[in-house]
């Protein structure tokens, strides 16, 4: 059961929070600006990287994916909707789950799975 | 005030801290099997982890006062070395009558792999055969939800464990709920970075109330804070909180699921 009444009000908790929210805030746009400064640095002759196209590639769309993640968490700061910010963040940096994962592993390693496993007849007697 | 530090890698950590977790009121802390940072090669090197374990750290925190205790297994990480993680899992019974050994832990996933799920069930098949309590790791970042719902989804399926028997740790804002309904003890891990922070602990406390949940501060080889509890303590003060509800979470809950093992013995100072 949740705690009934929160010892702090609303105004109180922001009293105390505002300036540690400014300061997080400001970390979040240093890095996301240093970042936009190398982006550009980037564009701008440099000398070439002996980076293959298929890992410029793939490092370009990592890139993307991850300030894409970014963005939509930063959306997601700004719906006050539901009180559950922390844990749609958390969600959307998490990985799938799959709701068929355990069939399919069951039927992928039948042979592996209770296979020597350790049973109660294996504890060494006390001398 | 006194607690425990439920989840807690002393052997990586200097006996400093010890001194310094004693003078700040911890009166245990619960030292699961881990990994060392690198994969030890052999049974061997996991038999010598274990006395470790079982008896110089057990000295050391006594030193200072703090009683310790451990939970033994081969770690997630390692666990993908199906053959090595058997010829753990068949040592481990040597060790479980060691004083302040608590049972299996900290075994769970790490990168959700096939092999990992595999041991990771004959773990649990080795708690249950045993009657130990179990503690289970829950992945890292991305990894977290997706592997804490499989963990959750071996245990149904298994179906023989205890609830009340198993500690499912480093829970976050996303994977807390799963956890608690499906009726386990859920661990908070105060860790910077990768884990969760004091004020999301407490705000996590707040939303869900104190049953069943405990702190920890997990602290390892890594960065990390050994005195984070304190730190959670602090944080739930100043927030107004009373002093039961934080002893539930810091020293009871602690209490309650650890005296579920036979073995356990409470330190010496609460038996005074």
């Amino acid at each position: 059961m949740p705690l009934p009444n929160s010892p702090l009000s609303a105004d109180e908790i922001l009293e105390r929070e505002f300036l540690p929210l400014r300061s997080r805030l400001l970390d979040i746009a240093a890095a996301l600006d240093r970042f936009e400064r190398a982006s550009d640095d980037h564009l701008e002759a440099k000398p070439a990287e002996a980076k293959s196209s298929e890992a410029k590639l793939s490092e370009t769309n990592a890139t993307k994916m991850r300030l894409a993640q970014v963005e939509e968490a930063l959306q997601i700061l700004l719906d006050s909707a539901n009180s559950d910010r922390a844990e749609r963040i958390q969600q959307l940096f998490s990985r799938e789950y799959d709701a068929n994962w355990h069939t399919n592993w069951l039927a992928s390693n039948q042979e592996q799975i209770g296979r020597n496993s350790p049973s109660i007849d294996d504890k060494k007697e006390d001398a | 005030m006194d607690y425990f530090d439920p989840h807690i890698h002393m052997v990586s950590r200097i006996t400093d801290d010890y001194a310094t977790l004693s003078r700040m009121g911890c009166i245990g802390v619960s030292e699961p099997a881990f990994w060392a940072g690198y994969d030890r090669g052999t049974v061997e090197g996991f038999r010598d982890y274990f006395e470790q374990l079982t008896s110089v750290e057990r000295n050391r925190a006594a030193s200072y006062g703090v009683e310790h205790y451990t939970w033994l297994c081969i770690n997630a990480k390692e666990a993908e070395n199906v053959s090595l993680s058997r010829e753990v899992l068949a040592m481990i019974p040597e060790f479980l009558d060691r004083p302040g050994v608590l049972g299996i832990g900290e075994i769970g996933l790490n990168k959700n792999t096939s092999n990992e799920a595999i041991i990771f069930t004959e773990h649990v098949d080795l708690a249950v055969k045993h009657k130990e309590l179990i503690l289970i790791h829950t992945p890292h970042l991305e990894d977290k939800l997706q592997g804490t719902r499989m963990i959750l989804d071996l245990l149904k399926h298994d179906g023989r464990p205890e609830r009340a028997d198993v500690l499912v740790d480093h829970v976050e804002e996303h994977t807390v709920r799963h956890v608690l309904e499906a009726g386990y003890w859920a661990g908070m891990t105060l860790y910077p970075t990768t884990k969760c922070t004091p004020a999301r602990a407490a705000d996590i406390v707040e939303m869900y109330g104190p049953e069943r949940l405990l702190v920890n501060s997990a602290a390892d080889w890594g960065p990390s804070k050994p005195t984070a509890v304190p730190d959670f303590i602090f944080e739930m003060r100043r927030r107004g909180h009373s002093e039961s509800i934080i002893k539930r979470v810091v020293y009871d809950n602690p209490l309650e699921f650890f005296g579920r093992c036979r073995r356990f013995k409470a330190p010496d100072r609460i038996a005074k």
